[in-house]
C-alpha cells in the first residue's frame, strides 16, 4: 500500500505535467506551418519538431515538472504534521524512500514517453511525419536524464528544508553542471553534460528510415547508463539520510 | 451579573456540498460567563467558532460578537480586535521563537498588558529563545494562553483547548480559565470533555449534527434535571409521553427513559397511572449529554 | 509600531530561506562567470554572431539572456509561493486570520515583500558584476546593467504575480508550482497563436530583448529608450492579478 500512498501525494502533479506535456506538443505541432514559414532559414519538419519540442520549449517544461515531481517527502510532512503517522507505519525508512523514488521515476518515464505517442499521431493531421521510433529515442534520453534529475531534486528535499528550496537548488544544480561540463577537464566529454545529452542533438542529424533495428544504436548509451547510476545514488544517498534522521 | 450578550446568532448555518455542518443554529453567550459549547465529533463546534471568527462565511444566518456583525469584514475586524481566540492545534508559527512570536503578536494590539505578560511568562516557565516548533504540545498550549491573555480580550474563544493536554496541564488551563473569568473576561470553549465543563462551565450549550439542541445554566441541569426510568408491567404499546418538562424519551421493549427538566412530579405520577414501576435518579452533564445526542435505538 | 511592519516581518520569515538561496545561487553564476570567463567565452561566445566588445556578449549570454535569467524567472515564481493555502496546511492559518488585520492587507503586504526581494534579485547582477568586473579588470556598461535591471524587475513582477494568483487558487503547495511553471512554458508558445503574436506580449523576450526593437543582437546591448509604455503595461497586469488574488483570499473560506 505504499504505492498508493506515494501515488495519492503526486497524482495531482503529474495529471498537470501530463496533460500539459500533451497541450505544449499539440500546440507545437499546430504552429509547426506559421513558425517555419517565419524562420531565418528552411526548416524541415523534424528540425522544426527537434527544436521546439526536443531541445527547447517541451524540454524546458519537461525538466521543471521533473523537479515539481521530486519535491516532498518525509521532511515535507514533519511540516505538516503526518511524519508521526508514516514513520509508525509498519516499514523502513529506506522502503518509504524506495517506494517514493520509484514511483517518481516511472511517472517521469511515461511523462518522457507522451511527446512519442503524440507527436507522430498527430503529425499526419497536418500534412507532416515524424518518425515513431526517432521520437522514442528522444523518450529514452528523456527518460534517463530526467530520472537524474528527479533524484537531484528528491535529494535536495531530503537535506533542505522548506518546501520550495529543493526546487531553486535543483535549478541551480543543473545550470552549474551545464557550466562546468564546457569547462576543462570536462570539456569534450559529452557524458558530463547532461542538458547537452538531452537534447539529443546527434539524433536531430541523423538522416535516413529509422527502423526498430536501428534504435539502438545512436543513442549514447554509456551516459544513459552513467546516469542512471548517479540517479540511484542520488536516491541512495538521500534514503541513508532519511534512515539517520531525527523526527521530533 | 449583566445580561449583556457577547455572543448572538440566528439562523446560522453552513452547508458544505450536501452536508449541513451548521443548521439553522440560535445561541446566545452571555458576558462574563463561562460558556461550554458541548457537542460530539464532527457536530459543528469548530465550524461554529470559524463562522464567528470570519474565517467561513455562513450560508445562511446572522451572527453577532460583541455587537459587531461576523459576515462584515470590517466590524469582523473589531471583533478580532477585542477577542482573543486559542484554535483546535494550536497552530503557531514554528519557524519563530517565544520571544519573536509574543513581539509579533503584541505589534497588534495597543493595548497589550506587559505585566500580565511577564507574569504568565514567569508562571508557565516559557523558554524566549526556543523556537515554537520544539516546544511540546502542554508548552504551546501555553503560549497561546498568553498570547490570548496578554491582549486582555473581552471574550476569549478556545476550540478544544485541551486537547492533547496532559492532567496536570488540563488542570492549570482550567484554572487559568476560572481566573480570567474572574478578571471580567467572558469565556466561550468547545470541548467534548464533559469533567472538564462540568468543572468550570456556568452556562452549556450542545450541539449536534449541526443543531442547538440544549441551551441551560449548568446549575439548573444539575439541580432540576433528572432521569426517570419507567417499566411498563401491562402489554400493548407503551404509551406517549408528551408532557411538560420531557426532554427526550427513550423506549426499548417495556421500559421508557426520560430525561425531564422540570415538572418531575407530574411525570412521575402520570407513569405510576399507567402501572409503571418508576425510578427516579439525579443526573450528571455526561449523563444529559449522553442522553441527548446518543441516537435513539 | 504599524501592523505594517509585522507583516512584512512575517512574509520576510516565511520566504527568507528561498530569498536567500536565490540571491546566493544569482550571485554565484556572476561571479563564476566573471572569474572563469577565460574558459566559458570560448563556449557562450563563439566568433561571428557578436560584433564589438565580447565580453559584453559573454555577460548577455550568460546573465542578462541566458542561464542566470531564467534561474531568476524561476525563482520569482518560487518567492511568490506560500500565503494562507500553505498556512492551512501547516495549520497556522487560524492564529493568522484571528489576528485584528484584515486579509487584504495581509496579502498586500506579501505581495510587496515578494515584489521587494524580486527588485534585490533584479539589481544584483548589476551590484556583483560592477565589482568584479572592475576585480577583473573587464566592464560592463552600468547603463545596460540598470536597464536589464528594470526590465527583469517588471518582467519578474508578471511571472510573480501569476504564481501567486496559482498559489492563491491551489490548495496543494506542489499544484501551484507546477501551474506556475506549465504557465512559464506555454505562455510564450500562447502569445504566437494569432490575434496575440501582434504584441510584443512574449515576457522572456521583453526581459531579455531579444527580438525587441530596444535590443542589438549584434552588440548584444539595449538600445534607444526603455519600452516604457509596455513596462506600464506589464506592472498593470502585475497588479491586476495581485489584485485578484487578494479578492480571491478575502472571499474564501479557510476551514
Amino acid at each position: 500500500m505504499l504505492w498508493y500512498k506515494m501515488w495519492w501525494e503526486s497524482w495531482i502533479r503529474f495529471a498537470i505535467s501530463a496533460v500539459a506535456l500533451l497541450w505544449m506538443c499539440g500546440a507545437v505541432v499546430l504552429l509547426q506551418q506559421q513558425v517555419r514559414a517565419h524562420a531565418d532559414e528552411p526548416l524541415s519538419y523534424a528540425h522544426y519538431i527537434w527544436s521546439a519540442v526536443y531541445k527547447a520549449n517541451v524540454l524546458d517544461m519537461y525538466i521543471l515538472l521533473v523537479i515539481v515531481l521530486g519535491l516532498g517527502g518525509v521532511l515535507q510532512e514533519r511540516a505538516q504534521g503526518t511524519v508521526g503517522f508514516t514513520l509508525s507505519l509498519p516499514v523502513s525508512r529506506w522502503q518509504l524512500t524506495y517506494a517514493r523514488a520509484t514511483m517518481g521515476f516511472v511517472q517521469v518515464a511515461i511523462l518522457a514517453l507522451l511527446p512519442a505517442l503524440l507527436i507522430p499521431l498527430l503529425s499526419p493531421f497536418f500534412g507532416e511525419s515524424f518518425p515513431f521510433v526517432r521520437a522514442l529515442q528522444f523518450s529514452v534520453l528523456w527518460a534517463a536524464c530526467g530520472m537524474v534529475i528527479f533524484a537531484l531534486t528528491f535529494f535536495f528535499s531530503v537535506v533542505l528544508p522548506g518546501a520550495y528550496s529543493p526546487a531553486i537548488a535543483s535549478v541551480a544544480g543543473l545550470i552549474v553542471c551545464s557550466v562546468l561540463a564546457k569547462l576543462p577537464p570536462f570539456q569534450g566529454h559529452s557524458a558530463f553534460d547532461l542538458l547537452e545529452t538531452i537534447h539529443g542533438a546527434q539524433l536531430s542529424t541523423v538522416h535516413g528510415e529509422t527502423s526498430l533495428a536501428a534504435f539502438a544504436v545512436p543513442l549514447p548509451w554509456l551516459s544513459l547508463g552513467l546516469y542512471t547510476l548517479v540517479a540511484l545514488c542520488l536516491v541512495g544517498a538521500a534514503g541513508s539520510i532519511t534512515a539517520q534522521r531525527d523526527f521530533s | 451579573m449583566t445580561h449583556e450578550l457577547v455572543i448572538e446568532t440566528h439562523g446560522l448555518s453552513r452547508r458544505y456540498g450536501t452536508v449541513e455542518a451548521v443548521c439553522d443554529l440560535s445561541l446566545t453567550v452571555e458576558r462574563h460567563c463561562i460558556t461550554g459549547f458541548l457537542g460530539r465529533n464532527g457536530a459543528g463546534k469548530s465550524t461554529t467558532i470559524k463562522m464567528l471568527l470570519g474565517m467561513i462565511r455562513p450560508t445562511a444566518g446572522v451572527g453577532r460578537v460583541l455587537g459587531y456583525d461576523i459576515t462584515d469584514p470590517a466590524q469582523s475586524l473589531e471583533i478580532r480586535r477585542r477577542i482573543a481566540y486559542v484554535g483546535e492545534d494550536k497552530g503557531l508559527y514554528g519557524y519563530m521563537t517565544v520571544a519573536d512570536l509574543i513581539r509579533f503578536t503584541r505589534s497588534f494590539y495597543p493595548d497589550w498588558q506587559s505585566q500580565i505578560e511577564a507574569r504568565l511568562l514567569r508562571e508557565y516557565q516559557l523558554p524566549l529563545g526556543r523556537k515554537v516548533k520544539a516546544l511540546s504540545k502542554g508548552m504551546r498550549t501555553k503560549l497561546a494562553l498568553l498570547l490570548a491573555l496578554a491582549r486582555r480580550p473581552e471574550l476569549l474563544i478556545l476550540d478544544e483547548p485541551s486537547e492533547g493536554l496532559d492532567p496536570v496541564s488540563t488542570e492549570e488551563l482550567l484554572q487559568t480559565l476560572q481566573e480570567v473569568r474572574a478578571a471580567g473576561t467572558s469565556v466561550f470553549f468547545s470541548s467534548h470533555q464533559l469533567s472538564e465543563v462540568e468543572r468550570i462551565a456556568d452556562r452549556v450549550l450542545m450541539i449536534d449534527h449541526g443543531q442547538l439542541v440544549m441551551n441551560t445554566l449548568l446549575g439548573d441541569l444539575l439541580n432540576n434535571y433528572r432521569n426517570i426510568n419507567m417499566e411498563f408491567a401491562a402489554q400493548g404499546p407503551v404509551p406517549a409521553l408528551d408532557l411538560a418538562g420531557v426532554e427526550r424519551t427513550r423506549i426499548r421493549g417495556r421500559q421508557a427513559w426520560v430525561l425531564a427538566s422540570s415538572n418531575i412530579e407530574g411525570i412521575v405520577a402520570h407513569a405510576r397511572s399507567l402501572d409503571a414501576i418508576v425510578q427516579v435518579t439525579p443526573v450528571n452533564l455526561r449523563d444529559v449529554f449522553l442522553d441527548i445526542v446518543r441516537e435513539a435505538p | 509600531m504599524s501592523v505594517v511592519t509585522p507583516l512584512l516581518l512575517k512574509a520576510w520569515r516565511e520566504s527568507r530561506g528561498r530569498f536567500l538561496l536565490s540571491a546566493t545561487l544569482l550571485a554565484a553564476i556572476c561571479v563564476f562567470g566573471v572569474l572563469c570567463r577565460a574558459s566559458l567565452m570560448k563556449v557562450l561566445v563563439p566568433n561571428g554572431p557578436f560584433v564589438g566588445d565580447s565580453y559584453v556578449a559573454y555577460i548577455y549570454r550568460l546573465v542578462y539572456g541566458g542561464p542566470a535569467r531564467g534561474l531568476f524567472t524561476i525563482m520569482t515564481m518560487v518567492l511568490a509561493l506560500g500565503g494562507l493555502q500553505r498556512e492551512r496546511l501547516h495549520r497556522t492559518v487560524g492564529f493568522t486570520l484571528a489576528l485584528p488585520v484584515d486579509r487584504a492587507r495581509l496579502v498586500w503586504m506579501q505581495a510587496l515583500l515578494g515584489l521587494g526581494q524580486i527588485a534585490v534579485l533584479s539589481v544584483l547582477p548589476l551590484l556583483l558584476l560592477t565589482a568584479c568586473s572592475q576585480l577583473a579588470h573587464v566592464s560592463y556598461p552600468l547603463e545596460q546593467m540598470a536597464r536589464f535591471g528594470l526590465l527583469w524587475f517588471v518582467g519578474g513582477a508578471v511571472f510573480f504575480a501569476v504564481a501567486f494568483l496559482s498559489a492563491t487558487l491551489f490548495r496543494s503547495e506542489y499544484t501551484a508550482l507546477a501551474v506556475s511553471f506549465v504557465f512559464m512554458i506555454f505562455y510564450p508558445i500562447t502569445v504566437l497563436f494569432p490575434p496575440l503574436n501582434r504584441y510584443p506580449l512574449n515576457i522572456h523576450h521583453i526581459m531579455s530583448g531579444l527580438a525587441m526593437p530596444y535590443f542589438d543582437a549584434h552588440t548584444a546591448q539595449l538600445v534607444g529608450a526603455p519600452p516604457w509604455a509596455l513596462l506600464v503595461s506589464m506592472m498593470a497586469i502585475a497588479g491586476m492579478l495581485i489584485f485578484l488574488a487578494v479578492q480571491i483570499t478575502k472571499r474564501r473560506d479557510y476551514s
